[in-house]
């Protein structure tokens, strides 16, 4: 035992040590935040990846095809039936919109408009983590992905944030995972901090914190975010109250959030890289 | 070349590949096959296939490469796997050249114990600095090990054929 703790040993622990170090400086250092060992088993293994994900979504397709037919059946005529009333409703917002274009003409009000570019990415592969919850989408540095940029999905729900980036990869948190931290308005006028819990996260939800007592949150109220701190634009869909709890001290109340998007089924991201409101 | 450096390069390169497939699995096929809502820890169980079989040398250097390929499929964690498995394997490796028999008990008892040790670490943090339900973590960290020791037996019959087949060489 003395034999292999002063010759392989040693050797072992020096390794060890210094890829230890090699990884925590690099990936300190690094403004994508990934090491130089992930970025370069991404880089090589990214190709892997996007094989196995177009392998399992044709499998997944053919199944569906096979097995679920009549569900995209009737899939397809409720789809027709919403169609129609969305087309109904957009006659109706294009006489808002001209209505509210002539009342701030009236008021000689400035319009205040989100723009945003967007990249969009597929979804890859899921962490198999069973103490977080990301996963990593098919664009990296290289499309000028950063990281803590906001992903949303196709109908602009919010997703999660960028937390680490590759040459030709990014991993992505989902906005319940426990390093969730935005600021969020809820019910119009409530104004509180959507936070990931982890007791929560195991069922796809993350928590509206620091909700005044006594506010008139209600189940199926819309959370978005509020735009603090900058990171997020305002205005992006986190999802709908599920729950109003009193906190344990009782001097504020907490909700359960359940994300808009439906995690089960996404396929494609949009990266917001930048976003400005222009008046 | 001579025999010697060839057998150490077919051994490096067979322990590459084992590595690679371990790694394949677990960051992109594993993820979505959750049972309970948690899915298996696989290449620990390979550093302590490696270890058992083939000593501490191999066991910590195994170790450390499967440490950093675990770190890379699990983006919150940094080096917490390059410690932990470069450790585990050398005292695994230890342990198997002058106490345990090298047999399946002994795998299956160290593979129990280095989950065990790997949950515990994973959920340190979620211990220190949150307030977390501590029932649930237990019960996230004994799904992992339960559903990790599945796979108990294949990484026990590959990693044994892998040590048979250097000595062969």
């Amino acid at each position: 035992m003395k034999e292999f703790i002063k010759g392989k040993g040693l050797l072992i622990g020096i390794i060890a040590v210094v890829i230890s170090a090699v990884t925590l400086v690099s990936a300190y250092f690094a403004s994508d935040k990934s090491s130089v060992f992930a970025n370069t088993v991404g880089v090589v293994m990214h190709p892997v990846e996007k094989g196995i994900a177009s392998g399992v979504g044709l499998l997944e397709d053919l199944y569906g095809y096979m097995y679920n037919y009549d569900l995209i059946v009737e899939e397809n005529e409720a789809l027709k039936e919403e169609n129609a009333r969305l087309a109904e409703l957009e006659r109706e917002a294009e006489a808002a919109i001209d209505e509210n274009s002539q009342l701030r003409q009236q008021l000689d009000l400035k319009e205040r408009t989100l723009t945003y570019d967007t990249e969009n990415a597929t979804v890859t592969s899921w962490t198999a983590s069973n103490w977080g919850s990301s996963f990593t989408i098919s664009k990296g540095s290289s499309n000028n992905i950063e990281v803590d940029d906001p992903v949303i999905d196709s109908a602009g729900n919010l997703v999660g944030q960028v937390t680490e980036v590759g040459a030709t990869w990014a991993t992505v948190s989902t906005v319940y995972d426990t390093s969730t931290n935005l600021g969020a308005t809820a019910g119009g006028d409530v104004s509180a901090m959507a936070i990931g819990d982890f007791n929560l996260m195991k069922q796809g939800q993350l928590r509206l914190s620091y909700v005044p007592s006594g506010s008139s949150l209600v189940i199926g109220d819309t959370v978005l975010t509020s735009g603090a701190g900058e990171v997020f634009p305002r205005g992006l869909v986190i999802g709908e109250i599920a729950d109003v709890q009193k906190e344990p001290s009782g001097a504020t109340d907490y909700a359960v959030i359940e994300p808009a998007t439906d995690f089960a089924s996404l396929s494609l991201v949009f990266v917001i890289k930048e976003f400005e409101f222009i008046e | 070349m001579s025999r010697a450096t060839k057998a150490t390069l077919i051994k490096l390169l067979t322990h590459t590949l084992f590595l690679a497939l371990l790694y394949v699995l677990q960051s992109m096929v594993f993820s979505g096959l959750r049972i309970f809502g948690a899915s298996p820890l696989i290449i620990p169980l390979a550093v302590v296939g490696v270890a058992i079989f083939q000593g501490a040398g191999w066991g910590g250097g195994f170790g450390i490469a499967a440490g950093v390929m675990c770190d890379i499929a699990f983006s919150e964690t940094t080096i917490l796997f390059t410690v932990s498995l470069t450790i585990l394997g050398s005292a695994v490796g230890l342990l198997a050249d002058f106490f345990l028999a090298r047999g399946f008990p002994s795998f299956l008892l160290c593979c129990v114990i280095s989950l065990l040790i790997i949950a515990f670490l994973q959920m340190f943090a979620f211990l220190m600095f949150y307030d977390v339900d501590k029932i649930i973590l237990l019960r996230t960290g004994l799904l992992q090990t339960l559903y990790s020791c599945l796979f108990v037996v294949p990484v026990y019959n590959i990693s044994r054929r892998l040590s048979r087949r250097q000595r062969t060489l």
